[in-house]
């Protein structure tokens, strides 16, 4: 059996360990698949994750460790994978700019610049979305696999098991939230 | 201010609301909210009633602005599991790798270790096994001057760690330099520096970097060498790249020799060259052929010193110091010598020998560097000659205590005398099976040695009383009865394993023998728990014997032992052993089980632990038929303890089921060397020698079986098929029909009777076989079928015997029977499936 098989089927009927054995699983990977994007990359990166989650699928299946099947259990749980990829990773780069340790955003974005960066927006939307998740788990969702996970709106459906239009609405709508959350800061 | 939980809840609730809605709706709408709402009114209209929606917002990911300096430093964050490692702080990085404090996450032991994390992208996974099994050797070597190194591996996530002993200390220069050391307390800590690198190198590790940061002093002033061994953990060759191509460059060429610089083989005279180089810099501040810097470094090199130096340094590796003791001898000359008065002498140019041959080089070092990992595998570092082989047995002591029921301590000083002197090269040490044969027996000392064949025996006394221990030995040389040392120790009893020290010290002293560094009992092969330690020799006293009845009950005691003391590592490795034999007998797979799982318990708490590395060979030749496996477990335990006679036992077994029948028996032989009076040795041997077809040197390994342990239902089994194949066909049926165990009685008369042509005979037992339990003798109904020559029947049983992993088919491709079957396809399948072909 393959392993990350049985741990997605785990982690989908409510196992916590599991859930974390399969994070622990894929964060390197990710993790290793967007450095090295980012390193050949050089500057201005923009990550596009989507390809990183596709290509960590690959492996995986390619490795037998997921079968081809499990793709769309798999992008679901990836997405959540890819956040913590992002935001560590943005995390270390935004506290080496400031040389020093990572501080809140929140607190110094007015003050150090007007428009905050990339970095910045990346931490800001992440704090948004623990709040919105708290709201509706639904949207948080959707805003991961769209925002962290790079995913077009027909793999959200699929994933969700919801229409493509769901999808564009409620990514309208989390996405009014989000903003409307992130002004108030 | 924030939104608050409750407020986004209100603000999706009139999205729901709101969105819907037409524009001019929506502003009506928004006029209709009440006061409560209004903190969301602001938010709501910019979303609701914003003239261009902004559908370019949060579409994706943002820009990143680059990051500021290396990307490889913000590679790791504190808290990042690596293996099992948790990533503490960071303590250092440099160009080829960072540091990390770390700690063991999973709790296998609490200490931190220094992790050190090579800046590789990416390890190709064939790299990956052999960068663990390279790092196992190293873990083995244990000296007082150098970091540890306990684990390597590779992260799921592709990224290679390799986990040392945290030492907290300064750089040597620097530490000097702090405390204002003269050049005599320089030379006096770099002696210890020498001595550290000597007894690695006595190891045959050459550690390729040595560099002033690579050697550390604590407060207490005692120098420790980092990375021993690690440049060629990162340089071991691959069939398809090393490391070290994706690694680039593992040393530092201020202190690399020429040849290590050229990408030549290098051995421990390039070590040797490195250290003259720290000791230039050490002495003059200054590294060789570089001025010093103008803020005044003290010391001039004296003309002595300067030729040690360029000797140490000279081009040519044959120019150099042999070794770190002769380096060193050299040093404590002047350093008894001239340099007490410190009498300054004309200032010498600093050294430029080797600094001119490296400025050569370095324009093109950087490509040697690249390729030295392919040709610098070998490590001709210090062997000892095997001409003097010194031979000596180890009696069981005698129990002098009130009542004579302290025989587990008797046994067990002795038996870890035995354990220890076996380490020893230039000693052979008979094994305990042999020389314990002759407990309670007064025989003269000489006739013992004369049986066992060794030239001196160690023998001695023990008596408790209370909690004190009184040990006498003697050392006696067995041709004139001479007792050459004899020693008495009065002690605590929980000081047993200092005294053991001691007198495997004292013994290898008086023998005129070198103890190698690092032998002594590892404190995680110790208990100090005295139920936990007897429970241990009995189960070694089970372990002895060949029948499963006698392996249930080692199992059982060192089961014992372990409740006693679970941290016993040896305990645990008894475990392993002998559930490995119950599986093989048996087949069972949580017997398996089990002896995997004890083995490797024993290999985390004692990394070291030669039986442990057995057991799981066992279990990787029995059920999984993974030689390669095993073979790697058998070579690890053979660079720790070569004359172990677990292993050699092993060992034996492990080239005779693949096949390799001249290796098999040189191995056998000399475990007997070791282990005279193991009967079950002999048997073995009696076996091997059948396959080979020298049947009259099988028969005198029976009969030498035989006197030491009388009967045997399978050695009858094995003597019948000797006079079978050697066509005494009456001898093989009467040998055949006395066996009193039914299987093996059916399967041999089966045998013998259809090499005798009494096919009536033959079938018939052939069939009571076959009707009692076949799953049990699948594989000797296939040999049945062989010696007739029914192919189908043949193979088909052989399928069936391969289904079960028949522990019996291992080693059948020596047989004679199927010596006319080589070449058919269907029999090479055979081999392959079981991994034993070409």
């Amino acid at each position: 059996m393959a392993e990350l098989t049985q741990l997605l089927s785990q982690a989908q009927a409510g196992d916590a360990g599991a859930r974390n054995a399969l994070f622990a699983a894929a964060y390197p990977v990710l993790q290793q698949i967007a450095r090295a994007r980012l390193r050949d990359g050089g500057r201005n990166t923009m990550l596009d994750t989507r390809s990183l989650v596709h290509e960590s699928y690959l492996r995986y299946v390619q490795a037998g460790e997921l079968r081809a099947e499990d793709r769309r259990a798999f992008f679901a749980y990836a997405s959540q994978v890819m956040r913590s990829v992002i935001v560590n990773n943005v995390r270390d780069r935004a506290a080496q700019k400031r040389g020093d340790g990572w501080r809140p955003l929140t607190l110094s974005t007015r003050i150090s610049e007007e428009t905050p960066d990339g970095e910045e927006v990346v931490l800001q939307v992440h704090e948004a979305l623990e709040s919105l998740a708290q709201v509706d788990e639904r949207l948080a969702q959707v805003v991961q696999m769209r925002y962290f996970g790079g995913y077009s709106e027909q793999e959200i459906a699929d994933t969700l098991g919801v229409t493509e239009r769901t999808v564009q609405r409620l990514w309208l709508k989390a996405r009014l939230m989000l903003l409307a959350s992130m002004q108030q800061t | 201010m924030r939104l608050s939980t409750k407020q986004l809840g209100r603000l999706s609730e009139l999205l729901d609301q709101s969105l819907p809605l037409s524009r001019e709706e929506r502003r009506a709408w928004l006029d209709s909210l009440s006061s409560e709402d209004a903190p969301l009114i602001q938010p709501l209209r910019e979303a609701l009633l914003a003239e261009e929606p902004d559908v370019e917002a949060l579409a994706h990911l943002p820009e990143m602005g680059p990051a500021i300096g290396d990307h490889a430093a913000t590679e790791r964050r504190v808290g990042e599991r690596l293996g099992a490692y948790e990533l503490l702080q960071p303590l250092g990085a440099g160009g080829m790798a960072e540091v990390w404090l770390a700690r063991r996450a999973d709790g296998v032991f609490e200490r931190q270790v220094a992790l050190k994390i090579p800046r590789l992208s990416h390890v190709p996974a064939e790299m990956v096994e052999r960068f663990a099994r390279e790092c196992r050797i190293l873990a083995t070597l244990e000296c007082p001057g150098v970091a540890r190194l306990y684990d390597a591996g590779v992260s799921a996530g592709g990224i290679p760690y390799i986990a040392m002993e945290y030492v907290p200390g300064q750089p040597l220069i620097a530490w000097c330099d702090s405390r204002g050391l003269d050049i005599r307390a320089r030379v006096h800590l770099f002696l210890q520096v020498l001595d550290a690198v000597r007894q690695a190198h006595a190891h045959g590790i050459i550690h390729r970097d040595l560099k002033p940061s690579n050697v550390l002093v604590n407060d207490r002033g005692e120098v420790r060498l980092l990375d021993f061994g690690v440049a060629s953990l990162l340089q071991a060759e691959t069939n398809l790249q090393s490391l070290t191509h994706i690694y680039g460059r593992a040393l530092t060429p201020e202190y690399a020799s020429p040849e290590l610089l050229r990408g030549r083989p290098v051995d421990v005279r390039s070590d040797i060259y490195s250290l003259g180089a720290v000791l230039h810099e050490l002495l003059t501040g200054a590294r060789p052929g570089q001025e010093t810097s103008e803020d005044g470094k003290p010391f001039e090199l004296s003309a002595e010193l300067h030729d040690i130096v360029a000797k140490a340094m000279a081009a040519e590796p044959a120019h150099r110091y042999p070794d770190a003791a002769a380096f060193a001898a050299a040093l404590q000359r002047i350093a008894s010598e001239s340099l007490g008065a410190s009498a300054r002498r004309p200032r010498v140019r600093y050294l430029v020998i080797g600094a001119v041959a490296l400025a050569a080089l370095i324009g093109t070092a950087s490509i040697y560097w690249l390729r030295s990992a392919a040709d610098s595998a070998a490590h001709p570092g210090a062997v000892t000659t095997a001409d003097d082989v010194v031979t000596i047995a180890v009696l069981p002591f005698v129990d002098l205590s009130e009542h004579q029921d302290r025989g587990y301590l008797s046994d067990g000083l002795a038996e870890e005398l035995i354990d220890l002197l076996t380490k020893v090269p230039q000693l052979r040490v008979t094994a305990r099976a042999s020389s314990f044969a002759f407990r309670d027996q007064r025989v003269p000392v000489a006739t013992i040695a004369g049986q066992l064949n060794v030239a001196h025996v160690l023998e001695g006394s023990v008596r408790t009383s209370g909690n004190r221990l009184k040990f006498t030995v003697q050392l006696v040389r067995a041709g004139d009865g001479t007792v050459i040392w004899s020693e008495t120790y009065d002690r605590e009893l929980k000081e047993i394993f200092e005294i053991q020290e001691n007198v495997a010290a004292a013994v290898v002293d008086a023998l005129k023998l070198r103890l190698l560094a690092g032998n002594a009992l590892s404190a995680e092969r110790r208990t100090a728990n005295v139920s936990a330690y007897t429970e241990y020799l009995i189960g070694r006293q089970y372990r002895d014997g060949i029948s499963l009845e006698r392996q249930q009950h080692a199992q059982a005691a060192f089961e014992r032992a372990v409740i006693a003391d679970p941290s016993f590592a040896p305990a645990h490795a008894g475990i392993a052993l002998a559930a490995a034999d119950i599986g093989s007998m048996t087949m069972t797979a949580a017997s398996y089980d089990l002896a995997l799982a004890e083995a490797e318990r024993a290999m985390a708490l004692a990394p070291r632990l030669v039986e442990a590395y057995v057991a799981r060979a066992h279990v990787r030749m029995d059920r999984n038929w993974d030689y390669v496996g095993a073979k790697s477990d058998l070579d690890f335990a053979s660079s720790i303890d070569p004359n172990n006679v677990e292993l050699l036992q092993a060992y034996a077994a492990y080239l005779w089921i693949i096949g390799k029948l001249p290796e098999a028996l040189e191995i056998q032989r000399r475990n007997l060397a070791r282990n005279p009076m193991a009967s079950t040795a002999w048997d073995w041997l009696g076996k091997m020698l059948a396959d080979a077809r020298d049947y009259p040197g099988a028969r005198q390994a029976f009969e030498r079986a035989e006197e030491l342990s009388p009967y045997s239902d399978y050695r009858l089994l094995l003597r019948t098929l000797v006079e079978l194949y050697s066509g005494n066909h009456e001898e093989a049926l009467r040998l055949a029909r006395s066996n009193s165990v039914p299987d093996r009685r059916d399967y041999s008369l089966s045998m013998a009777a259809y090499a005798a042509g009494q096919s009536a005979e033959g079938l018939a037992a052939l069939e009571r076989l076959k009707s009692r339990e076949p799953d049990r003798t699948a594989a000797q109904i296939a040999f049945i079928y062989a010696m007739k020559g029914d192919r189908e029947q043949t193979f088909a049983w052989l399928d069936r015997a391969i289904a079960l992993r028949d522990p019996g088919l291992k080693g059948m491709q020596n047989r004679p029977e199927f010596d006319k079957f080589k070449g058919d396809p269907r029999f090479e399948r055979v081999l392959r499936i079981m991994n034993v072909a070409g």
